[in-house]
């Protein structure tokens, strides 16, 4: 069974979900969560909202994804080191390590918010990830 | 058994635990709390006691495993909206503590 790790990102980007072709292979949005299959060319944008729950059913699960860049992450190993670790401290300045943290792919993803008819942003989720996903 | 987690953001700053003590009144509620006027939130974030004086404007916790709590897409820029009047009450303690406030976000996993 694969394990799951809890992290709590900050990327820039927008929302989008299991329906949507441009960026999903064979996925309606009725389909089972864990079938879903991301484009190649797109599977380094797409981090997944949704949690694949082993007692909820399809229907149940959240079919969400962020498309976008993530800017960082709070992961699982990311206890309150503050002052001995700053690099895992788990308090951020948001203006500092967010909102001016240099983007590599902004251009992008603002092109495929117009395409989308939306607008990227500064976005925070919850991402629970499977270690040993078959994206 | 799982993990659970929880993430704040918010407007303040981390206060000394000297100025928590001195500038706060002891919360009626918790004898290890201090608090000021009710508008405000002391969170002790770690095992060495580290507080945050400021305003909590957005937090959401889970529980994986058997998580049933909060799934959304927060929009960091429509959270980080504070009263101006806060905001300068905020600011004005921090300078008493010598320190500066900021939008800060604090998450805990564990």
């Amino acid at each position: 069974m694969a394990g799951i790790i809890a992290n709590y990102v900050f990327a820039y980007g927008f929302t989008t979900d299991i329906s949507n072709p441009r960026y999903f292979e064979g996925s309606t949005i009725d389909s089972d969560m864990t079938k879903v299959k991301i484009k190649k060319r797109y599977r380094k944008f797409l981090n997944e909202v949704g949690w694949f729950c082993y007692d909820t059913t399809p229907d149940e699960q959240s079919k969400s994804f962020v498309f976008g860049e993530r800017i960082l992450a709070v992961e699982d190993e990311s206890f309150w080191y503050m002052d001995k670790n700053p690099d895992h401290s788990g308090f951020y300045n948001i203006q500092d390590d967010i909102f001016d943290a240099k983007l590599k792919h902004s251009d992008f993803i603002d092109k495929e918010a117009q395409i989308n008819k939306t607008k990227a942003s500064f976005l925070l989720f919850m991402n629970d990830k499977i270690q040993d996903n078959s994206f | 058994m799982g993990i659970e987690s929880s993430i704040l953001i918010g407007y303040g700053f981390r206060i000394p635990e000297s100025d928590y003590k001195s500038l706060l009144r002891k919360d009626p509620e918790d004898d290890d709390y201090y608090i000021e006027d009710g508008h405000y939130t002391h969170e002790l974030f770690d095992e060495e006691s580290t507080f945050v004086y400021g305003k909590i404007l957005y937090s959401t916790e889970a529980r994986v495993y058997f998580w049933n709590g909060n799934r959304e897409v927060v929009d960091l820029k429509k959270v980080l909206k504070i009263h101006p009047m806060q905001k300068k009450k905020i600011d004005r303690m921090a300078e008493k503590c010598k320190a500066k406030a900021i939008y800060f976000a604090a998450a805990t996993i564990y």
